[in-house]
């Protein structure tokens, strides 16, 4: 596993913020925008060119800031899972974004005719660019591709490589996310009315609206041939994708969606309901996602397990936020431990659901994770302890 | 022109319902749900509008259920709240 | 495994490809950097109070994905899976340009709200109602490519019996006419417009009267010039093949065509060769054309007229093996056959 978001620079700088409940949500600071003092974010605290250097990139690239938190968190997945060598194994690479080159377009694009600084980054703007970039920095040749189903898109990207494994076409697969934070998106759910001027405080009755952040995480997938006598973090037992198909944006009020991804991620990991220890719910603290997101958990659990969103450590990651989760999900199995829901005080009066308030020791062998996006795209992933 | 003229040509304008005529809106029709069929994504923008147009901010997107109601209503709120 | 049918396609592009019976292709306007698809009255596919905010890819790819499901005889399909190169980029121009015009502010969200790169694959699903399988690929060339595969894989894993696959691009006021003058500036010669369109295809696991089979779809990030051939035929071996009948490739008249000409110029230089984005112009998911322009010649037994053809071969097409690739990378081989 590989990641940086607002909580840290490394999977092991998320343990310590995790444990310590140690949120990652600020005030911005690496770009000018309209909004910065109406609104918190999970910024990460490096900038473009600190980013550049750490990857050794020559100074006239054209990576955006998108290809290089991809690039930093493959890299220590690749360490991590002892790869040196990406030819021994068949290698494949599915990431995850929505604003593809968009800081980088946002920036240049009243100058991208006139100007050669800007001119370079015309073909970086199409969301495959950053994965492209990844492949090409790691000498990834095989199957490379992306996915972009708003906030799902790493979920399912993690999906595609478990389906790519089982049926043989790949031995080894580095799936996640890449997302930095923007002026496009910023101004999109600012425009939604969806963005809280407060450190977020999901499944909370008065809950403002999300904190966006930005991350890049991934994670490697391997089969049993290529793992070789490499310790297991974790299992990918089940996943489950299906479609709210209620509205563009909203959430079906009774979250159609997110119960049937869950109960297909169930299906497929022939687990029952009681067997799921800990949810890391989607909880974006928007009042539609949690109060849709509860009543299909409230559907499906009749004995609802421990669960929280840990959107307040790291804020929204958009494309990212199925990796991200992802990983949290294997540190909470290896530190045998639920990390908890920050801020929150009241439960939402029709639904009365309570998350896990503090950090609590707990028996965890399965974890349920949810990412939920606009077009109703609504993903689970199930998990488990090796 | 009177305000409800003027707000029916805006909306339909904004909203870009192409096939509706200024004609087919009555001041008292509801304008989301079952009357001309509007739901949230107009709503935020309609709230844009009021800001825009006639210097009415509004916070709470939920506000906007009952101003928005029907034209009548609408405008009646405009009249009294307006700044511009 | 299961055995992965392909049985309809539908293709919305520059040319009259929509539900015609008889493919002709007259040359494509070259004197503009983009060329329009031929729209078709969407107020006949599309209910008014969904279509006005509808961005020409949505309006394109929600048509075509209705014909290719009646055509295929599925009602609700059990996974719908799209391919966008540049995603709505209409869309996402417009709010960017509200952004910078209005410094952030009075800003309202329905552009942000379809800039969404699932905006195509979540509009059929709503207007269907179907809550199942949804996923959208966005890789540049390999974009439609990738969904292919995952479908195929579904119907040969037995997740789904049947998926509905599009590939969808959409030109807007501004990046389509970049990205033609930054490729232009790489060498002088003349260059394909930018353009669009949207293909649509029925899968299934089960056979049809018009059903063709899709027998391998594979995605490639990198390939050495000189191993492209090698690669192709191991293709054709894993298959069962010593040869194919035709062979349609993503010539663009640039420095690049010679990735086709290495895969043409040995084993398949007696083979028929077909090129086809002289008549539909370029791209990133424009490789869906050729899927349908291969399924209309294993069906009726015919190339259409106007394409650029070579070692035209009078016999019967029972194998067809496409080819593409994007400024040498994202290469992408897909084999169809007869059943």
């Amino acid at each position: 596993m590989g990641i940086i978001s607002a909580i840290g620079h490394t999977v092991e700088d998320h343990r310590t913020s995790l444990m310590a409940s140690k949120s990652g949500i600020s005030t911005i600071s690496n770009f000018k925008t309209a909004h910065a003092n109406s609104i918190k974010v999970g910024e990460i605290k490096k900038t473009n060119l600190e980013l550049s250097k750490a990857l050794n990139l020559p100074e006239n690239h054209n990576y955006t800031r998108t290809a290089l938190l991809g690039c930093i968190a493959v890299k220590e997945a690749l360490a991590q899972a002892n790869i040196s060598d990406v030819f021994n194994y068949k290698t494949g690479l599915i990431s995850a974004t929505t604003v593809g080159g968009m800081d980088k377009s946002e920036l240049h694009f009243p100058d991208f005719n006139s100007s050669k600084n800007a001119e370079k980054y015309i073909s970086s703007h199409h969301a495959g660019d950053s994965s492209n970039k990844i492949a090409n920095y790691f000498n990834i040749t095989e199957f490379v591709t992306t996915i972009s189903t708003a906030c799902s898109s790493a979920t399912n990207a993690i999906m595609l490589g478990a389906r790519l494994i089982r049926s043989g076409q790949l031995d080894r697969v580095i799936v996640g996310g890449t997302d930095p934070l923007c002026k496009f998106t910023i101004n999109g759910f600012k425009s939604l009315m969806i963005l809280s001027d407060e450190i977020c405080a999901p499944f909370d009755a008065n809950r403002k609206g999300l904190n966006l952040g930005e991350a890049g995480a991934f994670l490697i997938l391997e089969s049993e041939r290529a793992r070789q006598d490499k310790p297991v973090l974790a299992y990918v037992s089940g996943y489950g994708n299906a479609n709210d198909a209620f509205h563009q944006t909203a959430s079906s009020e009774n979250g159609d969606g997110a119960f049937l991804a869950m109960q297909k991620a169930l299906k497929l990991a022939k687990l029952q309901p009681e067997h799921i220890d800990y949810i890391n719910a989607h909880g974006t603290a928007t009042v539609n996602n949690d109060s849709s997101e509860s009543a299909a958990i409230k559907r499906l659990f009749t004995q609802v397990p421990k669960f929280s969103s840990t959107k307040a450590f790291t804020g929204h990651t958009l494309a990212t936020a199925g990796a991200v989760e992802a990983i949290i999900s294997i540190l909470a199995i290896q530190e045998q431990a639920v990390f908890p829901n920050l801020n929150f005080k009241n439960p939402i009066p029709e639904l009365g659901l309570i998350p896990e308030t503090k950090l609590v020791s707990a028996k965890i062998n399965h974890v349920l994770s949810n990412s939920f996006g606009f077009g109703g795209n609504c993903s689970t992933l199930i998990l488990s302890k090796a | 022109m009177s305000l409800q003229l003027e707000l029916k040509e805006k909306i339909i304008e904004l909203l870009n319902l192409e096939d509706i005529a200024v004609e087919d809106i009555d001041n008292s029709d509801a304008l989301f749900g079952d009357g001309l069929g509007l739901d949230s994504i107009d709503a935020l923008e309609l709230i844009v509008m009021l800001d825009k147009d006639y210097g009415i901010k509004l916070t709470n997107p939920n506000d906007g259920k009952a101003i928005f109601q029907s034209i009548d209503v609408l405008a009646n709120y405009i009249k009294t709240h307006r700044t511009k | 495994m299961k055995t992965c049918y392909i049985n309809s396609a539908v293709s919305i592009s520059t040319q009259d490809t929509f539900d015609v019976e008889k493919l002709v292709f007259k040359p494509l306007d070259y004197s503009n950097s983009t060329v329009k698809a031929k729209y078709l009255e969407f107020k006949k596919f599309i209910s008014p109070i969904a279509l006005r905010r509808m961005s020409s890819a949505v309006k394109m790819g929600v048509t075509a994905s209705q014909l290719a499901l009646s055509k295929a005889e599925i009602e609700v399909p059990d996974a719908i899976l799209t391919g966008t190169g540049m995603g709505c980029i209409d869309a996402t121009e417009t709010f960017l340009e509200a952004i910078i015009a209005n410094n952030e502010d009075y800003l309202t969200p329905t552009a942000f709200i379809q800039s969404t790169h699932n905006t195509v694959g979540a509009q059929i699903a709503l207007g269907l109602k179907c809550k199942s399988y949804n996923n959208t690929y966005v890789n540049g060339a390999v974009s439609f490519e990738s969904a292919l595969l995952d479908a195929k894989l579904c119907i040969e894993l037995d997740e789904d019996n049947s998926i509905l696959v599009g590939g969808i691009d959409e030109i807007g006021a501004t990046f389509s006419d970049l990205q033609y003058k930054n490729e232009l500036k790489d060498d002088s010669e003349i260059r394909l417009p930018k353009s669009e369109g949207a293909h649509f295809f029925g899968l299934s696991n089960i056979k049809k009267e018009n059903s063709i089979c899709l027998k391998s779809v594979e995605v490639l990030h990198h390939l050495k010039i000189n191993s492209i051939e090698t690669h192709a035929i191991s293709i054709l071996k894993k298959c069962g093949l010593d040869e194919v009948d035709a062979i349609i490739t993503g010539h663009k008249n640039d420095e690049f065509d010679v990735y086709y000409e290495s895969l043409l110029e040995n084993t398949f230089q007696n083979t028929t060769q077909i090129a086809y984005k002289d008549v539909v112009g370029d791209y990133f998911t424009v490789s869906g054309f050729a899927v349908f322009l291969a399924q209309y010649m294993l069906i009726n037994q015919t190339i259409p007229e106007g394409l650029t053809v070579k070692q035209n071969k009078a016999k019967p097409f029972k194998t067809i093996l496409l080819y593409n690739q994007e400024q040498g990378q994202n290469h992408s081989f897909i084999l169809i056959s007869t059943c």
